[in-house]
Parts: C-alpha cells; structure tokens; sequence
C-alpha cells in the first residue's frame, strides 16, 4: 500500500469582502503589523506551507458609491511581507499581484528582493485582469482589453524569468521584445535563494488552466464538491504532459472557509451565525443588486425576492469586486436559479442569500473537518487548501491547535519543515533540479 | 530653515551597497548587500548611535540621477556635462566579478522595521519608472509598520535610458523629468491623504466599516499621470511620511522648495551659496523656512587616528578614484576632527548632516559611537534614548500635518 498523500495548507489573511466579520467582538484590526504578525505565526506554528494576501487595487463601489459594509483598507502585499519575513523563519510568504499593473522590472526586483530578505520563501500568486476601474488609479488606465490579458500575462511571466536568471547567465543584462512587454537593461539581482519563486495563478477559466500547466507551481481555485474536484484535478494535471511536467510539479489549492465547533451539531450553529453576520439585511439587498444589476434599495431583505427580472443592459453597478463579476456574467441562469430556491423554500431575500452565498466549506468538531479535508485530498480533489479564516486576527487558532494535530496523527500533514524554502513545502523542485529541468526541456 | 539650530545637529547617514566609496565593494564581499543581515546590522548601528535616520540608496542604472558635474551639483553649472549612463553598480572597467547587488530599498525598510525602534527609514525610490499609487501604498504600510518612521527619498532620473525599463510604456523626456517628478510626488501625497484619520468607524449597529465621507477621490490629472484614488491603504501614522530631495541642479532645487520636507544639500565650497537660495526659493513658493529640513551631504572616512585614516583614504582613492563630480565632498580623519569640521559648517544654513561611510563596515561604527560622542561633548546633541517619537517630530516638523481633504481643513 503506497503511504498517504500528503496536504498542503495555507492561511489566507481575512480580505476586504463579507467573509470577514468585523463585527465579532473577538474581530482586531486589519492594518496593525500585529494582526498580521499574529496569523503568520500562528500558521507557522502549525506548520503551514505559506501565508497568503489577496490583492484589490481599489477600493470597492456599490452603485457609484464607496462601499461601507465590510472591512475595507489593506497595506501593500510586498511591503507587509517583507516585514513578516523579519518575525517568521519558514513559513512562505505569497502575494496576489496582476500581471495588468505592475510592471514586469519593478515586480521581478521586489518578488526577487523578498526571497533574498527571507531565505527563499517568496511566493506569488499570479492574476490576470483587465478592468478599467481598477486601471483609473495607474498610468495607462485601462489599456488591456480582456482578450489579450493572458497574452499579458505570459509575457510578463517569461520575462520575469528572464530577469531571474540574468545575473548568472548573463552578466546582467537582459532584453524581451514582446507585443505587451517591451524592456531592456540590467538587472542588479543574484541568483535568488529558490532559483525561482514559487508561483500559482489564479484562474479556472480554460484559458486559465492552460497557462497554468505550461507556467504555473500552482493553482488557487474554486472549492466545491469531491466530485466536480476530481473532474478539475483530472483535467489540469493531465494538460501537464504537453509541457514535459510531472503532475505533482503542479499543486491544486482551492480556496475554503471553515467553522468549528465542539461538536458538528454546535458548529452547524455557529457556522449559521457567522452566515447571519456576514449577510446583514444592507448586504443581502447589495448582493441582489449586483445580480439584478438593478437598483433595488426600496425592498424590505426579510420580504419577498422582487418581480422584476435583472438588467443585462445597464452599467455594471458593483465594481473592484471579482464576485460581482462573476455574478454579473451568469445573471439570467443564477438568477432563476435563486428564485426556484427562494419559491421552493419560502425564503426572504435575506434568507435566500445567506443560503446561496458565502457556506462555509468545512463545518464541524475538529475531527469531522480533519477528514473531510483529508478526504479531499487523498481522493485527488485537490492537493491542500488555501483557508480563509473569517476573524482577523485570531481565526485561525482553533484550526492551529484542535485540527491539525488530528491530521498530524493521520501522517498526512508535516510536524515539522522539512526544508527552508517555499518550494520545499511544496514539494517543488529546488534551484539546482529546476535549472536542469529548464536546460532538459530546451534541449 | 531659517536660524537652523546648530546647537543639536541632525543626523542621517546614508547606507549604499556596501559603502559610499567606489572602492568600496573591493575592501568587502561584494555580495553581502544581498543579505538581510547586511542592512538590518548596519541600521541596529544606527539606532545605537541614536541617529534620526537613514537613507537606503538604490544603484541600478535606470535609477541613478545622472551623476553631474562639481558645481552643477548644486545648481551652479549648466547642463550637458553629465557623466552619461554608466551604470553605477559596475566597476568602471567594466569588470563582473566587481558586480553590486542592488535589492530593493523599500522592501529592504520594511524588514528593517520591525527589528528596529527609533530610527528613520528613508528608501530612494525613483519617479519615471514607478508608479503612484504602489509608491504611495508601499511607503504608507512602510510608516505602519514602524509607527511613524517611514520617508521617501525621491530620485529623478536624468539619464536617457529610463524608458527601456517599462516598454512598451513611454517615459518623458530628460527636459520633463522634475515636471513628472512633481506630478508623482503630488499624486502620492494626496493619496496618503485620500482616508481621514478616522475614516474607521466599526459602526456595527449600522453595518458600516467605514465612513464614505471621510474616504476621498483624490482625482488627480496631470500632463503626466491621473490617478483616482482613494487609496487602499488607511492614513500612515505620520499623515504624511516625509519626502526627501536631493540637490542638483536648478530644477531640483525648485523641486524641493516647493515639495520637500527634507533637502540635502552637498557640503562644498557653495554650500552656502545653495542653502540662501533654497531658503529664497522655499518663500518663493509660499512656505514657511521650518518647513524644510537641511541636511549637508558629506562622505566620510575615519579612523580614530588621523594618519590612518588619511592613508586609508589615499589607499580607497588609488584602488577607484572616486567621483569627484558626483559623489558628495569627502572628509577623512578622526571623529573628533570631523566633529569639529561639522559644528564649522553648520552656520552655512543647515540643520544637519547625512554622511556617506566610505566603508560602511570600517566608518559607520565610528559615526555611531565616536563620532555621536564627540559632538555630545561639544553640546551638539543630546545623549540617545528617550521617548520613541515618529521621524517627523524627531526632524522638528509637524509631526501630524493636517489633512488636505478634512472638513476642517477646507
């Protein structure tokens, strides 16, 4: 019998969205160095394979307004990281940046910068977007259409690398002459502690896939059912094979919540309490006029889902938020989909909204969500998972202490590291193997 | 600036690869810059010296000002004379093994901040290759961190090349380039202003986070560059981290009359000459003299023996011949020699001192716990410790300014 798969996990430091409480009494403050400091330390402490931020590069709107329901404000992602590399040893440090505005130099420099101030635990997680919103607060504004935003992408991708490795092979110097990237120069970076950072991307779409097997260590996804993960891991791993992979060069992480209690009947509880929190009646009214795409501020969250059918024509009224994208590109679909579900269950708008967004994806006692992360894995739904605590900073202890120990006792998670960098946490190929990999494939 | 109050001079030292002298990288491994414990050592010895701040340069070509020619460095000589586009981090013979690495300064800040205290951390950070709003964002969570300790020192590229770095985006022209810088440097300010104080209000009865009217648009449209705004990042501590910039030429100086909190300003035979017409360029542009802070630039090699240190200064300068045209005047013997030196140019306007080691693993012991010594003795500065106070209030500026957006303030 071959020994178990072994899982990844990573703390996702609580966003801008309404997953994050702030209201909890036990809820600290999101831009203190010390709330950060705690959960990395806290993830370290068990073990964890990397922290990770996401990134929003300007502020969330709702109907042409700045939006005041959920926690907003954030440091930079590179900044902070480097700070926490000067209070943790081992655990990785990763940062959500897009390829659509930031610039290939200044990022290779930075995300380089990091793995020398950190022994090697940088680690990036790569988005593509295109999104005149956000763009109005860079230089070239909204200057990426959404077809060439992989195109973007790869570009800044292949010359990052290329700046990486300029020093050793190149005396410095470097040159890409490319459609959407265009540089030349000298890069002052030695070669970095890992070779390479470890990279995810971001990105379920075809598209997304497809570059993530040519390009990515990773893949940051959806959560879902075992089943639909076993379809996805499936997929994505098998597209490895055309770019000369291995299927464990390529990590899956879906993105997932959790809530625990003493017992699974105490964590249902809880688990709908914080629902109730994280959907107040201005939320669930807010969630509908995304989907609507209407404004829908004169209906009462606890009455009845509106008549009327949502807007396709009008101006998107939610913008900086990937949710409402989402929403937003499967309005008509989702949209009856809710209304069967508000019909079929006499639900009010509030209640219709806690049910259909936001479930946690792991509820129970410690030991019912130890296996069923387990069996996640062991099933090849995914690799780990990326955990998304809904209290800052502290939502992740419990986890720490009651959870992991349980899948520590299974001999599917570490006890300790058993390597200084990223890349060894997650079972990636080190500088040296890598380079050989490069120079095999080339040849 | 006016009546600079010599009795307690400030002072600030400047860390760069592994010293200001260009013989430097052959008197240490050159590779050392690439480690963390380079720089968080040599900012400990800082914070032991009590300094009020350093800055952290950055070398690689695109960045480098251009270096100019003695008196044009101070706004004296016309244009045309630069020094080209020799990248800095090389040896001038071009030689790889003599090879700097250059990480980069900001970040380099932020993993200074939380092992240190006291001291200012001030990164260069360059205007035409970056942008804004990451600048802004960066230095805000920089100032976090370190509760109030966070600078820009502010480099405006001269050299042609700049561009090459962020193609296919296009950069001004050289003619443009204090133009843009001024652009970014107003963009980034009202950014760190674009959240009140308070704009926070955790109003859960209310589900509201925050305060819309406390958050701001800051719509800024330039020739140069627009940004939106707000920010997504809450109000530093300081309200307004400060900007620093360095003197070189006549748009420079305009730069920082009109913009800067801290001027430096290189300590030569014009010394004086610059700062009268800094100070009359600053009321120019309607501001008050205590609104900038002067500090004389000034690379130092020390010994506490004056024939050593001549000697080790005639041996640097023979292994590389240091750059007369732009690396700042140069003075080497004792501590208490440079002491004296100080306190002599301290009427010519200034209210401090930011010194280049030479060599910083040989010179910035000696600044930090020689040199502080004797200019105590002499009563140009208090002893260290106290209370943690943030850069601003330590350098004599208000320490909390104003923001442009509040209602009080219109």
């Amino acid at each position: 019998m071959s020994p178990p798969r072994q899982i990844h996990l990573a703390a996702h430091f609580p966003g801008v969205n309404n997953t994050t409480v702030w209201s909890d009494p036990a809820a600290g403050s999101h831009i203190d160095f010390s709330s950060f400091e705690h959960l990395a330390r806290t993830a370290e402490r068990a073990k964890f394979d990397f922290f990770f931020l996401a990134e929003g590069l300007r502020m969330r709107e709702h109907a042409g307004r700045l939006h005041e329901l959920d926690v907003a404000g954030r440091p930079d992602s590179l900044a902070i990281l480097a700070s926490l590399a000067a209070v943790t040893e081992r655990i990785g440090l990763m940062a959500t940046i897009t390829t659509t505005y930031h610039d290939p130099y200044e990022l290779a420099r930075q995300l380089g910068t990091l793995d020398h101030l950190s022994d090697g635990r940088a680690g990036w997680n790569l988005v593509t977007s295109s999104d005149p919103f956000t763009g109005a607060n860079f230089r070239r504004g909204g200057y990426l259409p959404y077809d060439q935003r992989y195109e973007r992408g790869e570009q800044f991708v292949e010359s990052v690398q290329l700046l990486w490795e300029a020093w050793a092979q190149n005396g410095s110097r470097f040159r890409y002459d490319g459609t959407q990237v265009r540089i030349a120069g000298e890069f002052p970076l030695p070669p970095l502690p890992q070779g390479r950072p470890a990279m995810i991307q971001a990105g379920d779409s075809d598209a997304g896939r497809e570059f993530a097997a040519r390009y990515a260590d990773g893949i940051f996804t959806r959560h879902g059912r075992i089943e639909d993960g076993v379809r996805f891991y499936a997929d994505v791993k098998g597209r490895l094979e055309r770019y000369g992979r291995q299927p464990h060069e390529l990590v899956i992480l879906p993105g997932s919540t959790f809530t625990l209690g003493d017992t699974d009947a105490q964590a249902h509880e809880l688990a709908l309490e914080v629902r109730r929190a994280q959907v107040s009646g201005p939320h669930a009214i807010m969630f509908l006029e995304q989907l609507w795409n209407r404004d829908l501020s004169s209906y009462d969250p606890d009455g009845p889902l509106p008549e009327v059918e949502p807007d396709l024509t009008a101006q998107a009224r939610a913008e900086g938020s990937a949710q409402a994208r989402t929403l937003q590109r499967e309005a008509i679909e989702t949209a009856a989909r809710w209304r069967a579900r508000a019909e079929a269950d006499n639900l009010s708008i509030r209640e219709l909204v806690i049910e259909m967004t936001g479930r946690q994806s792991f509820i129970g006692s410690p030991q019912t969500v130890a296996e069923a992360i387990n069996a996640h894995v062991q099933a090849h739904a995914c690799d780990g998972f990326i955990l998304i605590p809904h209290v800052t900073p502290g939502g992740l202890d419990r986890f720490a202490d009651e959870v992991v120990p349980l899948l520590q006792e299974r001999g599917v998670f570490r006890t300790d590291y058993a390597g200084p960098t990223l890349r060894d946490h997650l079972g990636l190929a080190g500088p040296r193997q890598w380079a050989r990999l490069q120079a095999a494939r080339a040849s | 600036m006016t009546d600079p109050s010599w009795r307690q001079l400030t002072l600030a030292v400047s860390l760069s690869g592994v010293g200001s002298h260009p013989a430097a990288r052959l008197a240490a491994d050159s590779l050392t810059p690439a480690t963390w414990q380079h720089w968080t050592s040599a900012i400990a010895e800082t914070e032991r010296g009590g300094l009020e701040l350093v800055t952290l340069a950055d070398g690689p070509p695109q960045r480098a000002s251009g270096r100019a020619t003695d008196g044009q460095r101070n706004g004296n000589a016309s244009d045309g004379q630069r020094n080209g586009d020799r990248p800095q981090h090389r040896a001038a013979d071009g030689d790889d093994a003599a090879r700097l690495p250059w990480l980069d300064p900001t970040l380099i800040a932020c993993r200074a901040a939380p092992v240190s205290v006291a001291v200012g951390l001030v990164p260069e950070i360059p205007t035409v290759t970056t942008e804004p709003f990451l600048v802004s964002t960066q230095l805000a969570t920089l100032d976090h961190v370190s509760r109030g300790r966070a600078g820009w020192s502010v480099i405006v590229s001269e050299q042609k090349s700049g561009g090459e770095y962020v193609g296919p985006r296009s950069v001004p022209p050289v003619a443009d380039r204090y133009a843009e810088a001024a652009e970014h440097i107003e963009a980034v300010r009202r950014l760190w202003d674009s959240w009140e104080d308070d704009a926070e209000i955790r109003d859960a009865p209310a589900n509201r986070f925050v305060d819309r009217e406390r958050l701001h648009h800051i719509d800024y449209a330039g020739r140069w560059l627009s940004v939106k705004g707000p920010s997504i990042t809450p109000r530093p501590p300081q309200g307004q981290p400060i900007v620093a910039i360095t003197l070189r030429g006549q748009p420079s100086l305009q730069l920082a009359a009109a913009h800067a909190d801290v001027a430096f300003v290189a300590a030569g035979p014009d010394l004086l000459d610059t700062t009268r017409r800094l100070a009359d360029a600053v009321a120019a542009a309607g501001r008050e003299p205590e609104q900038v802070v002067v500090l004389a630039d000034l690379g130092v090699v020390l010994s506490d023996d004056e024939g050593a240190a001549t000697d080790r200064a005639a041996r640097l300068d023979a292994a590389a011949p240091r750059d007369d045209t732009g690396d700042p005047p140069a003075f080497a013997g004792t501590p208490a020699a440079l002491a004296q030196h100080m306190l002599q140019l301290a009427g010519h306007g200034v209210h401090g001192f930011r010194l280049h080691p030479a060599v910083i693993g040989e010179d910035l012991p000696l600044i930090a716990r020689r040199l502080t010594e004797e200019l105590q003795a002499r009563g140009a500065r208090h002893a260290g410790g106290g209370r943690l106070l943030s850069l601003r209030a330590r350098l004599g500026l208000d320490p909390h300014p104003a923001n442009r957006y509040a209602a009080g303030a219109r």
